[in-house]
């Protein structure tokens, strides 16, 4: 594995741009995949291009939803995609949303709904709210050291909360609502969690 | 089939090698994996590989999202070891991201006054196509200058030790 940093490579912001030729894009692309250093000078790059646009944004994009992804990959429509941003903020805006929007207390945000209080009971449904435009929720349960216990994809807002991973005891429970590309639209609050036994054990 | 599936292949093997240089060992496998999932479902026959690295990056900061909120939620003695992120720069909040940046645009002006007036437009908000425009530049040509401005930026912070 080559180490960094790369040189930079005129080509990087060309592609990007959509300046190449057809034909320099393809051999651009095979270097990419063949060569560790130019992949990743290719991502570093984009990733501080995206990490300062969502900065200067006021961090409401922290996550670019994959519909707009292909336009920007290249600046050929940049009013198109300032306009649609603006459309955005100015949407969240009319919200009320904070600079958090989609983290915590908005629309975005699933909220856990435990049966009883900050308790899992193994075998038993966990429910949360509702996110609009959720197409799946991502349901976590971690030690308190971080390390993943039980990982659940659901189409709906309830999960069975079972695996041999999980044992009676202290943890933590999140869910993450995805958009119908797997994109992250807001997370809940990690809650502590006591698992607990099913009751017929 | 057979060019598609070693490209996949490929892809995977840069995608590993990017994600263990910014995401915690055991969560390596997952991030590419999610990442992998998205190219395979939504890119058809020959995606972008733009467009994948993309998806890479939203993955990984969907990853970084969680950890923020995690920390912000938790106090610091719950966090476990070994949970010190590979790449603190994405685990920094926005305002302490612009802080940063905005203090290493000041040790790039000194040197480079276009490339740290370029970057702080676009911190703030500018788009490119207006800073070609103030700049009187083809757009082409802003954005290969720009490119090469933040690579002088990346050195900046890999010096301050924030960047992977």
């Amino acid at each position: 594995m080559n180490d960094r940093p790369t040189a930079p490579d005129d080509r990087v912001a060309d592609y990007r741009s959509g300046a190449l030729s057809a034909d320099e894009r393809r051999r651009f692309e095979k270097d990419v995949l063949e060569r560790d250093d130019l992949a990743e000078e290719l991502y570093a790059d984009l990733a501080l291009e995206n990490r300062m646009e969502a900065a200067g944004a006021g961090g409401a994009t922290k996550v670019v939803p994959i519909s707009r992804m292909r336009r920007i990959t290249t600046w050929a429509v940049p009013l198109a995609a300032a306009a649609a941003l603006l459309i955005v903020f100015a949407q969240r805006a009319e919200r009320g949303d904070t600079q958090e929007a989609g983290l915590r207390g908005s629309a975005d945000t699933p909220e856990l709904r435990l049966t009883e209080p900050e308790t899992l009971t193994l075998g038993s449904p966990l429910q949360w709210t509702a996110v609009e435009g959720a197409a799946s929720y991502r349901v976590e349960v971690s030690h308190e050291n971080g390390e993943i216990l039980w990982r659940h994809t659901a189409r709906g807002t309830s999960a069975i909360v079972q695996g041999d991973s999980l044992v009676a005891g202290p943890a933590f429970c999140s869910i993450l609502a995805l958009d119908e590309n797997g994109f992250a639209l807001g997370t809940s609050s990690p809650r502590r969690v006591l698992i607990r036994a099913a009751a017929a054990e | 089939m057979a060019e598609h599936q070693e490209w996949l292949q490929n892809l995977r093997e840069r995608f590993l090698a990017v994600a263990t240089r910014r995401v915690p060992e055991d969560s390596v496998e997952d991030v590419v994996q999610d990442a992998l999932s998205v190219v395979i479902e939504k890119g058809g026959d020959q995606p972008d590989l733009a467009w994948s690295f993309q998806v890479l990056r939203n993955v990984i900061g969907n990853h970084y999202q969680k950890t923020r909120t995690r920390a912000r939620e938790l106090h610091p003695e719950d966090v476990g070891p070994g949970s010190a992120p590979r790449s603190p720069l994405e685990a920094l909040e926005d305002r302490e991201f612009v802080d940063l940046v905005e203090a290493s645009l000041g040790d790039l002006s000194g040197g480079d006054s276009d490339c740290a007036r370029y970057l702080r437009a676009l911190l703030h908000g500018g788009s490119p196509a207006s800073i070609a425009e103030q700049e009187q530049l083809d757009a082409a040509v802003l954005y290969r200058r720009v490119y090469r401005c933040r690579g002088k930026l990346r050195m900046i912070l890999r010096r301050k030790g924030v960047l992977a």
